[in-house]
């Protein structure tokens, strides 16, 4: 006889990015992308050219960085971003529908996330918090910034 | 783990996030077992919880334990939403195919979600009776009576 094989639940990366929008207060959002998956994450996932052109607080972005995780899922990488000439370094983890950025000292986060939303759809979510002390008094200021990014991705996307 | 608990407290979302892969493959068995078609958004609400209570856990060695506990009650809790109760012996016998002895799925769907926690917990998780009586805040005789009658169903149904 056949062991049970017991069924299994998973957590996609719309989910896992619910789950910290919940426990990290910020601006958060979710939308449809009417682009099929591998191509809507093949171009965000181009982190140089994708946040310069939805981001409106980021100029350029330079990756100076990247190497696989240890475990061998994700991708770590460094990369520089300004805004208005300030250079920013941020750290982040890149894997199949999944990217987490941080500013040093915890002073800000961005995630993105997408899936599959049957084959010729995809859907997108995007998290930033400040996920210190107070953070949560800027949560109007930061879902208006992520309202405008998801605006921006949802136009951006179909040129893509 | 322990000083990875310890960020997640503290609020640290890379932490948080890396938390949620190292206990996605254990909390994706319980709430795939126990929640079945609803396993993935008790995952989701399993986390959730986790974070919105992680500072009440003072000893992060005992994490296991205590995600355990949630990962129950949001599956039970799932699993009743999305499926209002129907007692296993009001349900006519199920058309499974058990030669082929995969489907635990569907032999496990004709429980009830407190048999199949009782089932999960002590079978899959390898607790003692009166441990499940613990983490399901019920009486040690509730658990030997649903066990009962949980293996009874399953191992039937399993090797008929």
């Amino acid at each position: 006889m056949t062991e049970p094989r017991w069924p299994t639940a998973a957590l996609d990366p719309i989910r896992r990015a619910r789950i910290l929008a919940a426990a990290v207060p910020g601006g958060f959002a979710e939308v449809v992308l009417d682009v099929p998956y591998a191509r809507a994450w093949a171009w965000l996932s181009n982190l140089e050219t994708s946040v310069p052109a939805f981001d409106a607080q980021v100029d350029t972005l330079s990756i100076v960085g990247r190497q696989p995780d240890p475990d061998g899922v994700g991708e770590h990488i460094v990369f520089t971003a300004t805004n208005h000439r300030v250079p920013i370094r941020f750290t982040a983890r890149l894997e199949d529908g999944w990217c987490l950025m941080r500013a040093p000292g915890r002073a800000f986060i961005v995630v993105m996330a997408a899936k599959a939303e049957g084959s010729d759809r995809t859907r997108y979510a995007q998290l930033e918090a400040v996920p210190r002390p107070g953070g949560r008094f800027l949560r109007r200021r930061l879902t208006r910034d992520v309202r405008h990014d998801v605006d921006g991705i949802r136009k951006l996307v179909n040129l893509s | 783990m322990n000083e990875l608990v310890r960020a997640a407290q503290r609020g640290d979302p890379l932490a948080m996030d890396a938390l949620v892969r190292a206990l996605t493959p254990y909390v994706g068995r319980i709430c795939g077992a126990v929640a079945l078609d609803r396993g993935d958004d008790a995952m989701q609400e399993t986390f959730i919880a986790v974070f919105a209570n992680l500072r009440s856990l003072r000893e992060p060695a005992a994490l296991h334990s205590w995600v355990r506990s949630i990962a129950v009650r949001e599956s039970i809790r799932q699993a009743r939403a999305g499926n209002p109760a129907v007692e296993a012996a009001d349900r006519p016998a199920p058309d499974v195919d058990v030669a082929n002895a995969l489907d635990v799925r569907a032999v496990l769907a004709e429980l009830t979600p407190e048999h199949r926690a009782v089932l999960v917990l002590r079978d899959m998780d390898g607790l003692s009776e009166r441990d499940v009586a613990a983490r399901l805040g019920v009486p040690e005789g509730t658990v030997k009576s649903r066990l009962h009658r949980a293996r009874t169903e399953f191992s039937g149904r399993w090797h008929r």
